[in-house]
């Protein structure tokens, strides 16, 4: 059984205009001790995907409208208080984006990655414990850094706290939310190094999402794809980025510039990503598909199983056409 | 003659005054760099966080004072030029801006935004023409001139990109900084806002410096790039050069911590880097890069390794090379 499985999940907002569907239909497996890349780009819902695995949406201001998201077999949004809380930082951890806002600041980062185990693991709770936890992230004197607050640290070492307070609790699923985006390309790669470590040490699984394309090849076992509220495909990480199956994933890897292919013109995906809640009719992608064709204006994609673990939500998918490279 | 100079340009901070108010230690910034960009070229700058390589942008255009050292724009040393003479060599050098959504004047309409150089620069200008070169500029940009009249909010990061670039060739410069422009940027955004500068590259012939942190879209745009380290240039060659066989040890390591794309591809040897980039305050004595380097040997802590040219016309400081 799957750790993560979320079935046709709707999502909505409320905002000045009134109520916007942002997730449409989201449907979304992970594997037990996987890392699963989410990709997408900014507005495709990503984000609240993640969120919801743990119900951190924002009360009143988002409300689920349909489907369900079960982790470790709990129906989340069927849940307490009580089991929510044992859920988060139990079961689901996060890491943010920008380590700097997601820390207290006027707490010393020991003292914050102590309560994250005064909650989830009470016999664990010493400052023994926590030494221990900013050792194994790799950050050297950790009985002097567990005394300094956030903003003495630099940013890889504020990411390196934040993954080890997600981490404390040993929860079964890390949820990592554009950890490195805000990082430099050598940091980058010491805290990926870090998460692939941890995880084969601690039999995690990982939910990943990111924007970056490199990062998915290096470390994802599966992927999905997002668009516009929907996941458009999914499937392994290795066979999608080889021979993806939707316009859409395919028009996101040609126009990532690769490094060492000289100074050619990029493949772009002409017009703009649609606004949040005000998709195009039929399929959300067809207004920017190259190989758009008359139904697709009209009739809704429904997400198709291709063998292999792939699933597409486009009707004129094929896997295996092209034999290696996509268009570059 | 080249078309920017950039001899033994330092530019440090004064920081942490003491109880007079004067400075107790300087971040050295840019420390020693020499640059040159001919008529028409893209020069690429990469490095990591805090390498000085936007103060370097920013003391070309001359938003910051250089310590030492000095910018020759057009042949004539910016330092020594004021009023009148300062604001024309400005206008031939232009800068666009990393935050598409700090470097907007939210007040402003796009058409304001971008005809605000021409009115400075050429106010004999009547209206209607000004009006007619912004609408040819938007055009050009990518962007629709009947959207003129709005503000930057109304638009996505991608297109106030654009209007930034409009706004900075409104004035036909010959030079433009560009300063992480396509880092904000989703990466089909991103694609178009980078195949747009090549064009402008090839239509137009103005030169770029191109200021990124990220190597695969330098790659993409630049004929040549320079590599900095803690206010220095390390290393500095044909793109080709640094992105396929880069020789100094802190371009290697930069080149192999880029996640690639393609699995299959031959990967280059692993270097990961151990520890952080030092603080500019109190950067280490001899070679920057030596307390992070795996091949750094006695030398590289006590000299400073100087600029030298390669057997195939690079440049790299390194104790270790030629």
């Amino acid at each position: 059984m799957p750790l993560v499985e979320i079935q046709n999940l709707q999502l909505d907002l409320t905002v000045e205009a009134g109520r916007v569907r942002v997730l449409d239909g989201v449907d979304l497996s992970i594997e037990q001790g996987t890392v699963h890349a989410l990709v997408g780009e900014s507005g495709s819902g990503k984000s609240l995907t993640a969120m919801s695995l743990a119900r951190l949406l924002p009360e009143g201001f988002a409300q689920r409208a349909g489907g369900r998201v079960l982790v470790d077999g709990r129906d989340v949004f069927a849940l307490d208080a009580g089991a929510l809380r044992q859920v988060r930082g139990g079961i689901v951890s996060y890491v943010f984006q920008e380590p700097a806002t997601a820390l207290n600041p006027v707490m010393r980062v020991g003292d914050q990655i102590l309560e994250s185990l005064r909650l989830h693991q009470p016999d664990r709770a010493t400052r023994a414990e926590v030494e221990a936890w900013l050792r194994r992230v790799g950050i050297p004197a950790p009985e002097v850094r567990a005394r300094q607050y956030p903003q003495e640290l630099s940013g890889g070492m504020q990411q390196r706290v934040m993954i080890a307070m997600a981490l404390a609790p040993r929860p079964r699923l890390l949820v990592a939310d554009e950890p490195t985006t805000a990082l430099d390309v050598t940091i980058q790669a010491q805290i990926l190094d870090l998460l692939m470590d941890l995880r084969r040490e601690l039999g995690m699984t990982i939910l990943l999402i990111t924007h970056n394309l490199g990062v998915v090849a290096e470390i994802a076992d599966d992927l999905s794809v997002m668009y516009a509220g929907q996941v458009v495909e999914t499937g392994p990480a290795a066979t999608v980025m080889t021979d993806p199956a939707h316009p859409y994933t395919k028009a996101l890897l040609a126009s990532v510039p690769r490094l060492g292919a000289g100074n050619q013109l990029l493949a772009t995906i002409p017009g703009a990503v649609p606004p949040a809640g005000r998709p195009p009719t039929g399929c959300r992608f067809h207004p920017r598909c190259p190989v758009a064709a008359s139904p697709c204006g009209v009739e809704v994609p429904i997400p198709r199983s291709m063998g292999g673990g792939r699933v597409v939500r486009c009707p004129f998918a094929v896997v295996g056409a092209v034999a290696g490279k996509g268009a570059a | 003659m080249n078309l920017l100079e950039v001899e033994e340009l330092k530019v440090h901070f004064p920081v942490r005054p003491d109880w007079r108010g004067r400075p107790t230690a300087h971040v050295r910034a840019v420390d020693g760099l020499n640059l040159s960009i001919r008529k028409g070229e893209t020069v690429g700058l990469v490095g990591e966080s805090g390498c000085g390589k936007s103060t370097l942008g920013r003391a070309i255009v001359r938003l910051e004072t250089p310590t030492q050292g000095s910018v020759r724009f057009e042949g004539r040393d910016l330092a020594t030029l004021q009023g009148a003479e300062l604001r024309r060599a400005r206008r031939r050098l232009q800068m666009v801006f990393q935050d598409p959504f700090g470097s907007l004047d939210p007040r402003w309409t796009i058409e304001e935004i971008v005809e605000e150089g021409l009115r400075l620069h050429e106010p004999t200008l009547t209206q209607a023409t000004r009006r007619e070169r912004v609408a040819a500029l938007l055009r050009d940009v990518g962007l629709d001139p009947s959207l003129a009249a709005r503000y930057p909010h109304e638009f996505s990061g991608g297109q106030r990109q654009r209007i930034g670039i409009a706004r900075a060739l409104a004035v036909e410069p010959s030079l433009i900084v560009c300063d992480e422009v396509v880092s904000a940027l989703d990466v089909s955004v991103q694609a178009q806002v980078v195949n747009l500068l090549a064009e402008l590259q090839r239509s137009r012939g103005v030169a770029f410096l191109f200021i990124a942190h990220d190597l695969a879209v330098v790659e993409h745009l630049s004929e040549r790039i320079l590599v900095m380290y803690l206010g220095r240039v390390v290393e500095a060659g044909t793109a080709r050069q640094i992105c396929r066989t880069p020789q100094h040890p802190y371009t290697q390591a930069l080149i192999s911590a880029v996640p690639s794309l393609d699995r299959n591809a031959a990967p280059m040897q692993r270097i990961r880097l151990q520890g952080e980039v030092p603080s500019p305050l109190a950067p280490p004595t001899g070679c920057p890069f030596h307390p992070r380097c795996p091949m750094a040997r006695e030398q590289c802590r006590v000299e400073v390794p100087r600029l030298r040219v390669l057997g195939d016309g690079r440049e790299a400081a390194c104790h270790l090379l030629g």
